[in-house]
């Protein structure tokens, strides 16, 4: 199987967003423990942070659900390892056009171009791997920094 | 694993339906019990002629749609067909970009699914 074609190379940033000040306003700045018990609760804070904001519409709510489960679960699983020692960083923030959410874990990285193409023949038939071409698909923005530790997402905020 | 509650089953004139029953199609204890209870089914029934009701599905995850394709494999093995029913319009972008929207046949609604099947030959 080739590598996913429509991927964006990733690029070699590493200043974390996390950190970066001159990114809009922070709603939600928060860590929590490598456990994947958490996700549900933390998918739920950052659709917390976002809905009551008007960034989202009710169409955005589960594509976006399904983009953060993708993100958190890398982050807590292959990230960190499930060792909760390790937290998970994640923050939100807001320009007037657009909403961002960063997740940060303390793992050894990955190359997301090493992740094979889930619609080629074989890919179709695979029973996992289709994480990352639903979240490039659905967002505007999916950039990895600190070699795949931190990923960033962003998206138009539906009423624009 | 005994406890989760996933899908209910029921006989139609030939047709299983399955009617997924978690609203939240995410974590691997649901999945795994959902896959494993239509597998169970499958293996019961060569060529079974299958609706996976869908309807009261608002989320799933990418290893949904991981165990979705295990169970259209093991459906088609076993000489079967499938037709996932009821999908809400707002998941169907994860489908099209994964192009299973090529590999799944979808019916908007349950009953009209199992009809189709009804009238399917083997």
């Amino acid at each position: 199987m080739g590598a996913v074609s429509s991927l964006r190379p990733p690029r070699r940033i590493t200043v974390s967003p996390l950190a970066a000040p001159r990114f809009g306003d922070t709603v939600l700045l928060r860590s929590w423990a490598s456990d994947l018990v958490l996700k549900q609760e933390m998918i739920d804070a950052v659709l917390e942070a976002l809905v009551p904001a008007g960034y989202l519409d009710g169409d955005d709510e589960p594509m976006l659900a399904i983009c953060l489960d993708e993100a958190f679960a890398n982050a807590i699983r292959h990230g960190n390892k499930q060792d909760r020692t390790k937290p998970v960083d994640v923050r939100v923030f807001l320009d007037d056009e657009r909403w961002f959410v960063v997740a940060e874990d303390h793992g050894e990285g990955f190359d997301p171009s090493a992740v094979p193409d889930p619609t080629t023949e074989a890919g179709l038939m695979a029973e996992s791997g289709r994480g990352l071409r639903i979240m490039n698909a659905w967002l505007d923005q999916l950039t990895y920094y600190r070699d795949g530790r931190t990923i960033l997402m962003a998206r138009r905020r539906a009423d624009r | 694993m005994a406890g989760i509650d996933v899908l209910r089953f029921e006989e139609r004139d030939g047709v299983l339906m399955a009617r997924v029953v978690a609203e939240r199609l995410v974590d691997l204890p649901v999945l795994d019990e959902f896959r494993d209870q239509l597998f169970a089914q499958a293996t019961a029934r060569p060529k079974m002629r299958l609706v996976l009701d869908v309807s009261a599905v608002t989320y799933l995850s990418s290893s949904a749609l991981g165990k979705l394709v295990a169970v259209f494999k093991k459906v088609k093995e076993t000489g079967g067909a499938m037709i996932v029913a009821g999908l809400k319009p707002a998941l169907l972008p994860v489908f099209k970009v994964t192009s299973l929207d090529k590999v799944f046949e979808f019916h908007a609604d349950p009953t009209a699914a199992v009809l189709e099947l009804q009238r399917k030959r083997f």
